[in-house]
């Protein structure tokens, strides 16, 4: 059957969105999660972009509100400017979220993905970015967090602070499961064809495979105040033929400014490293290397909506050829514009041609 | 158009990731091999595991599109243990890392890698991972970036292998997500 846009509880082997806290319009120190059961939606992402409401808070995921010392475990890889440095924690009380560093009025940005369903321990990994002031970040890594409760089904999820009104005005928290189809008898239908909007999904709204070299590409007609987040995926095959200066980046409606700030987490050979610079667009692929034809890849989460400074979060491959890799990258990164709707996206790519054939981009939309 | 709960019997498609493949293991395994794919229609791939140790020491769990056990793999990794931020490289490897547990019989292990499988070019593996859960400690984080230097062959199995013998263990979850165009 072919549809128009979908509005329901879809169980149709997809991740739909059942909660969304919308931006919270008063601060709080927790926010509860309820009606949930992990053993049966099996896992959970949630997508956190909160504005902390109170200086040196941190804040916590906790499954049925287990806030029991010792419950938890963490490790963690972090860049800070150029310092990078990991932690192990053993005597946790619930996934970490966020640090807020020293001022209230901080946006941090994550992604957990955790595997819910009971028997075992319950497992996640976070990417985040923490203390985002104005156009810069304090922090960007991946945690691995661990729940050593093997026995209860996950019913809730709390999100604490540990200071009060913690959760700052503007805060928002996107928890979607994965909605398997199952035995109920609850309205089924045959196939769905799908050619609206499919609410609480992310969609595939653009795709472009370059069949001739080029050096930008346009995507227009978004909305980013409406869509709130979006995920870009790069392949980027130099065809600059200058040997190397290629990186493809983002320009929100195409401003070109030196109004992006990145911090990177780097592996590099066995020397990995951290630094953080002003930029003149989102970095998401890159090609620095001086010679030979090379190929960078990376995928992106993006919160779009204005209000605050937009956020970003990359996982991404650093130059490589056939023999080596040159870098395995997370990379946050945050646009100093906090006003204007984001209704276009320049993937831009630094050089005459730089997005040579074989190039890939995609964008695909949340649908609040 | 609002339709309340529904359950999709057929196939839902709309641009959109679909499970394409869902296995809990009952029973220890070596291999498990996702069959039926096609990299160039679906475009994207998503393969999510949580993976219980099935020997009692170090397993890896690897990862070979199309069974392809040659060293056509380059990689490079950051990882965290304890105290400890290091990288690493390596060249004309065997296989795709997904993850590992070490030391004990029931370790957990977690990897959630995208892939992107058209023919055409090198494919990219873009590996978060978690190794070694024991209780409340966790033996390393680690982001790793793989690439399959294989640029023509279409994708049309992923074989999940431990390199120890029923290193896959019960319990062990592998899931496959591919993209779904409207048609």
């Amino acid at each position: 059957m072919k549809t128009g846009a979908l509005a329901g509880t879809i169980y149709g082997n997809e991740w739909q969105m059942v909660y969304d806290s919308g931006e919270l319009a008063a601060a709080v120190t927790s926010l509860t999660i309820s009606n949930l059961n992990g053993d049966t939606d099996k896992e959970y992402r949630i997508i956190s972009r909160l504005v902390s409401g109170a200086a040196n808070t941190n804040f916590y995921v906790r499954p049925n509100n287990d806030a029991g010392t010792g419950t938890y475990g963490e490790q963690w890889i972090n860049g800070a400017n150029t310092t990078l440095a990991a932690y192990r924690q053993t005597t946790g009380i619930g996934f970490y979220n966020h640090y807020e560093l020293n001022a209230s009025g901080q946006v941090n940005f994550a992604d957990l993905v955790l595997y819910a369903k009971s028997g075992y321990i319950r497992s996640g990994i976070t990417k985040y970015m923490d203390g985002v002031v104005g156009g810069a970040i304090v922090n960007v890594g991946s945690v691995a967090g661990c729940w050593n409760n093997t026995a209860d089904n996950i019913t809730s999820i709390v999100i604490a602070a540990d200071q009060t009104n913690g959760l700052g005005i503007g805060s928002r928290f996107i928890l979607l499961r994965r909605a398997d189809r199952d035995a109920s008898t609850i309205g089924k239908t045959g196939k769905i064809n799908a050619y609206g909007k499919i609410k609480g999904c992310f969609q595939k709204i653009y795709e472009n495979d370059i069949l001739s070299a080029t050096t930008s590409v346009t995507v227009s007609g978004l909305d980013g105040n409406t869509d709130v987040l979006y995920r870009a995926v790069v392949r980027l095959v130099d065809g600059s033929g200058l040997g190397g200066g290629t990186n493809c980046v983002i320009r929100y409606n195409n401003d070109a400014g030196a109004n992006y700030f990145f911090q990177h987490a780097t592996g590099y050979y066995t020397a990995p490293f951290a630094g953080s610079t002003a930029f003149n667009g989102d970095l998401i692929a890159q090609d620095n290397v001086t010679t030979g034809s090379i190929e960078g890849f990376g995928e992106k989460l993006i919160f779009a909506k204005s209000g605050y400074v937009r956020t970003s979060l990359a996982r991404m491959i650093g130059e490589y050829a056939s023999g080596d890799v040159n870098y395995a990258m997370l990379l946050g990164n945050v646009w100093s514009n906090t006003a204007d709707n984001i209704t276009s996206m320049v993937f831009y790519s630094g050089q005459t041609n730089g997005f040579g054939v074989g190039s890939h981009i995609e964008l695909w939309a949340y649908r609040p | 158009m609002r339709i309340g709960k529904k359950q999709i019997k057929g196939a839902l498609t709309g641009d959109l990731w679909i499970k394409a493949y869902d296995s809990v293991l009952t029973s220890a395994a070596t291999t498990v091999t996702i069959s039926g794919l096609d990299g160039n229609t679906d475009k994207d791939y998503r393969l999510l595991c949580r993976f219980v140790n099935g020997y009692a020491g170090s397993t890896e769990f690897q990862l070979y599109p199309n069974n392809d056990t040659g060293n056509n793999y380059d990689r490079e990794g950051l990882y965290g243990i304890n105290t400890t931020a290091g990288s690493y490289k390596n060249a004309a490897f065997g296989y795709v890392f997904l993850t590992a547990a070490d030391t004990s019989l029931g370790n957990l292990a977690m990897a959630d890698c995208l892939i992107y499988p058209p023919t055409g070019r090198m494919r990219p593996f873009v590996i978060s991972e978690i190794q070694t859960i024991s209780g409340t400690t966790i033996g390393a984080v680690a982001e790793s970036r793989t690439i399959w230097r294989d640029t023509s062959s279409n994708i049309t199995s992923l074989v999940i292998k431990a390199n120890q013998t029923n290193g896959l263990g019960v319990g062990s979850s592998i899931e496959l997500w591919k993209r779904v165009d409207k048609i």
